[in-house]
């Protein structure tokens, strides 16, 4: 918010030059955003905090906490406005023309209005209309300037009516009303925009309909025009959450609505409604009418806070008497009773909405005394155990094999588009919706981290021609009527012209293999996708399912690792060799958080011999595998695929598997007799399986 | 006798052919002959020891001895004619290195520069004792804002731009009846910090990372999702003392320097009394420049002291607790550490982004 220096100084002679100033209130009240020269004044642009808003949206606040920062200890100042006597016009009673009824008193709890006669709507004096444009607000004109003039001087928003376009009952006297607006009631504001109300807005209202939103905007009707010869003056006090409330709803901020949501003191009112009445009659004539009316509480109940120094003391790290407390406190306005010698009851005064505990008190003897003057000091108990966090271990040990692995890290958006969505197939029901997205391709959350990771890391072929990169964040989905959040790990690799996936596939699930080995899982898993889903629709339906496997960990199956779906591929224009691992990390976590039980390794020898077998191009290696597990159950430690070889020298369709079986026992040690009849056995139970061994 | 004589005297014959060759040998691959001619599995003198049962049974030790001596006598000639060729070897096949040649990578990764700017942090806070704590991004209003006394309907709450859920969806962990079910996007990491308390009784201390959303237009310096690193310490006299003394040990420790720290008053719903975080420039050393604004400090977050209506909410008893809460973003760490110059390049999947760390 803007304030002019010299409007400051009006009310503080001996003000600091204006960047001391600015540095003041920043350490000690609110941050000075700016600070800029304008003629003869500086402009400075001040951010009260919301808390404030209540006593310091204007310039007689912010001077009346300039003095509390720099008279710690010195004088009080009043700060009351000068300038509000007026003379009123004796044969005019302003009962006799006006009534207020207020109908929701929960909503307006004080309201009061003055009246002026004959006055004459002009252009503002330079004097005036200057200081409203320092600060950014363009002249209307007289009546309008003085309403504005004022909220800037007092903080206290000022409405202004035509009285002679107000709606007259049948005494001839208008009658104000303030109630909540009906169902659909319409209103034209003052920016000409039609306004369609509810039950829930309040507004100002004659026999007419609504003149005005309030607290928030006047309207056309009842506005001040050139022609405008009488005048009504309101000042008022409304409900901060109906304010608020409205004007979210229909989106109007004004500089009213700002400090009336924020809360305002009652007893403001007749001070900026006096001031405002004195310079309509100073600068645009007329004769104010003779009294006031003024409805609802005029006292603003502070209540007394109780006030412990040992408290502040504690909280802060300060060692302050009795006596350094009671001065900042007096210096901000508030009236101190002695309890005792640790104990104040403490009533602050009416404008500081703000202050209604004790800690908000020990706020305000912080930051007076000033922060810097708090010495650092070690908290007494440094001695403390803290538990581990198991997934962040596994999370880092995951993250460190990937990246000696090759892997980059990357990091993107939880969100996918529409479109993002269905081009990977992920299911809409089981998507979770935005309901403010800030764009088409953030409208959902992510339920995989695949389509957006893709997405984004692909453009990176412009700059290399091998991608190994690998994600690790949340995913969101909507299922079993409730919303399911966990971690996932993404892992993809693809490579610019070529096309050698099981290669690529390969890779990926060595290095899997290996980075659960390393977070101390051994019963892996990979089984062929096609036999887990058996071509009914799944959630995994961005992989080509005859070129995946579902992998699983000590029995559970924990996600996917395969190749990307060509015709998603194509669709993007992407490589079709693009191998993709998503697996549920927090699964991971779990299961790497089981007790794994250590196995000795054997104490006897192992043999190792070879075994080649010719088989079908679409014999998987891990059937063989297992048909020699089966046969040599316990005398077998390992079985590895050392050889793999298709194409020339090979019947067509014919492809040729070496394994290196090693046999070993964990219970003693085997003759060559045994291993080599164990062996013929399972030459004999492959060649039963139609596999020629060679 | 002469059996006997015969015997030895073949013995040392051999030795002294031996021992001839051995000297006379050209290559480490002759040596390697002459062992496995005489010392070898059927060499000369394993031969003449296997027969040694031919020999009358009072000749035995003395010529098994001779043997052995003589086996001996060879092993070290051979030990020593090896290491003459190895020298030799070496004198002639080490030309020298030419170390200025450029290293040979092994293609390693990379680690996003977050992590490694969240592990920094973590690492100097587990230092300081506090423990590491994680929750979920999809919130309930309650705890990311009611239960921090940010009431609704009030301005405060323009404070954070949030973004929410489409209605009637739950979260699945929410047995209990939830005030403000709605749900949304935490807006801070502060919700978690509710639900630690929830859980569990002071004293702790724990910092909080993680992902945190902003219904916020993204350029250079801001984002919809970036990532903070929330703290809070809880026990009976934590005070803002204490706050400056862990808060300067930990900017000392991540900047590797000596930092000064000092502390604004501002507000936040949750925290009183509150303050900004600014330590002083690192660019120009508080003299003042453009990253600074001109103003010598930088600022780095937000702290205070616990607001009691926080401690309300978790059912702590006002007169046994007190302590503070701190909330930094880790872009900004990460853009000042690294000099990175838009915060939109985190989440942007470049690759050149994190092949840098
Ligand atoms: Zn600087």
């Amino acid at each position: 918010m803007k304030y002019s220096y010299l409007w400051l100084k009006d009310f503080l002679l001996n003000i600091p030059q204006p960047k001391k100033l600015a540095d003041i209130l920043t350490m000690r009240s609110w941050e000075v955003e700016d600070l800029k020269r304008s003629g003869d004044d500086w402009i400075l642009d001040i951010s009260i905090l919301p808390n404030r808003m209540s006593d310091a949206s204007g310039h007689m606040g912010v001077a009346r906490e300039i003095s509390a920062i720099l008279n710690v200890g010195g004088s009080k100042s009043k700060f009351i406005l000068s300038d509000t006597a007026f003379k009123e016009n004796k044969s005019k009673i302003l009962s006799k023309y006006l009534t207020i009824r207020v109908l929701d008193r929960k909503s307006c709890p004080r309201y009061m209005a003055r009246a002026v006669f004959n006055i004459k709507v002009a252009p503002s004096p330079k004097w005036l209309s200057d200081r409203l444009i320092k600060l950014g607000v363009a002249p209307i004109n007289n009546i309008v300037d003085v309403t504005n003039y004022v909220l800037l001087e007092t903080g206290q928003p000022l409405h202004a009516f035509d009285y002679d376009k107000l709606t007259k009952n049948s005494k001839g006297k208008v009658e104000i009303l303030v109630r909540k607006a009906s169902d659909k009631e319409k209103i034209t504001t003052l920016d000409d925009q039609n306004r369609i109300l509810s039950s829930s807005d309040l507004v100002i209202a004659d026999k007419g309909g609504p003149l005005a939103i309030a607290g928030i905007k006047g309207g056309v009707r009842g506005g001040i025009s050139k022609e405008t010869k009488n005048i009504i003056i309101e000042a008022a006090n409304f409900d901060p959450i109906t304010v608020y409330k409205t004007s979210k709803k229909l989106n109007i901020e004004t500089d009213a609505a700002k400090r009336f949501a924020a809360g305002l003191p009652k007893t403001q009112i007749p001070g900026a409604l006096n001031r405002a009445v004195y310079l309509i009659n100073k600068i645009a004539q007329g004769a104010p009418v003779s009294g006031a009316i003024d409805t609802g509480a005029n006292k603003q109940s502070n209540i007394a806070i109780p006030f412990s120094l040992g408290r502040t003391n504690s909280m802060l790290g300060t060692r302050l008497s009795a006596k350094q407390a009671r001065s900042i406190l007096s210096a901000i306005g508030c009236t101190i009773k002695l309890i005792s010698k640790d104990l104040f009851r403490v009533t602050p005064p009416s404008h500081r909405l703000d202050l209604v505990r004790d800690q908000d008190l020990i706020e305000e003897i912080g930051r007076l005394y000033g922060y810097e003057n708090i010495k650092a000091e070690a908290p007494k108990i440094l001695a403390y155990a803290p538990e581990t966090n198991s997934a962040r271990i596994t999370r880092n040990k995951t993250k460190d094999f990937l990246v000696k692995a090759g892997f980059i890290e990357l990091r993107t958006y939880s969100f996918v588009g529409e479109a993002l969505a269905a081009a990977f197939g992920l299911r809409k029901e089981e998507l979770i919706e935005l309901d403010n997205p800030m764009s088409e391709d953030k409208k959902f959350l992510q339920p995989m981290i695949t389509p957006r990771l893709l997405a984004e890391a692909m453009n990176n072929f412009k700059y290399s021609d091998e991608l190994n990169i690998f994600e690790i964040s949340n995913v969101f989905e909507y299922s079993d009527n409730k919303i399911n959040e966990r971690e996932h790990l993404t892992a993809i690799r693809a490579i610019k012209n070529n096309d050698d996936t099981l290669n690529n596939f390969r890779i990926v699930k060595g290095v899997l293999s290996d980075m659960l080995a390393a977070l101390g899982l051994s019963d892996v898993i990979w089984r062929p996708a096609d036999t887990v889903f058996k071509g009914n629709k799944n959630k995994y339906m961005f992989w080509s399912t005859s070129s995946s496997a579902v992998l699983e960990v000590d029995g559970k199956s924990i996600g996917v690792v395969g190749m990307l779906r060509p015709d998603i591929s194509s669709g993007f224009s992407w490589p079709h060799n693009i191998v993709v691992a998503e697996i549920n990390f927090s699964k991971l976590v779990q299961e790497s958080n089981e007790e794994h039980e250590y196995r000795l390794p054997s104490r006897y020898p192992e043999a190792v011999r070879d075994i080649a077998v010719l088989v079908d191009g679409n014999t998987l290696v891990d059937e063989v595998g297992s048909e020699i597990a089966r046969i040599g159950k316990s005398l077998i430690r390992d079985i590895e695929l050392f050889d793999y070889y298709e194409g020339e020298n090979l019947p067509e369709g014919k492809k040729s598997l070496a394994f290196r079986v090693i046999y070993q026992s964990q219970t003693r040690t085997l003759s060559g007799k045994e291993i080599d009849d164990m062996h013929k056995n399972i030459i004999t139970a492959l060649s039963a399986r139609g596999w020629e061994v060679r | 006798m002469k059996k006997n004589n015969d015997e030895n005297t073949n013995i040392l014959s051999i030795k002294n052919d031996v021992l001839q060759a051995i000297h006379g040998a050209n290559s480490a691959s002759e040596l390697n002959k002459i062992y496995n001619a005489y010392l070898g599995k059927n060499g000369v003198l394993r031969n003449l020891l296997r027969s040694i049962g031919d020999i009358p049974a009072e000749k035995r030790p003395g010529y098994a001895k001779e043997i052995h001596n003589v086996i001996a006598a060879i092993e070290n000639s051979l030990r020593d004619k090896e290491g003459v060729f190895l020298e030799n070897n070496i004198q002639t096949t080490d030309k020298g290195l030419d170390i200025t040649m450029p290293g040979i990578k092994i293609k390693n990764g990379h680690l996003h520069p977050l992590t490694l700017i969240e592990r920094r942090i973590e690492h100097i806070f587990s230092s300081l004792g506090f423990g590491v704590v994680e929750g979920p991004e999809v919130e309930d209003e309650w705890h990311n804002f009611d239960a921090l006394n940010i009431p609704k309907n009030h301005p405060a709450r323009d404070m954070w731009d949030t973004f929410w859920l489409r209605s009637k969806q739950k979260i699945s962990n929410s047995k209990k009846q939830i005030p403000s079910p709605r749900l949304l996007l935490r807006t801070h990491t502060s919700p978690v910090q509710i639900r630690y308390m929830e859980m569990h009784e002071p004293p702790f201390r724990i910092i909080v990372p993680g992902k945190v959303y902003r219904f916020e237009a993204t350029d250079a310096s801001h984002e919809l999702q970036f990532n903070q690193v929330e703290g809070l310490m809880v026990g009976k006299d934590i005070s803002v003392a204490n706050f400056k003394y862990i808060i300067g040990v930990f900017f000392e420790r991540f900047f590797g320097t000596k930092i000064n720290v000092r502390l604004r008053a501002s507000y936040f719903p949750f925290t009183e009394p509150s303050f900004e975080v600014d330590i002083n420039c690192l660019f120009c050393s508080g003299k003042g420049c453009s990253t600074c604004g001109h103003s010598g400090w930088l600022e780095m977050g937000g702290a205070g002291m616990v607001h009691s209506e926080v401690f309300n909410a978790v059912k702590y008893d006002l007169k046994l607790v007190q302590g503070f809460a701190f909330g930094f973003g880790l872009e900004r760490f990460a853009m000042m550490k690294y000099r990175i110059p838009d915060i939109r390049l985190f989440n942007s999947g470049d690759i050149r982004l994190s092949q840098q760390f």
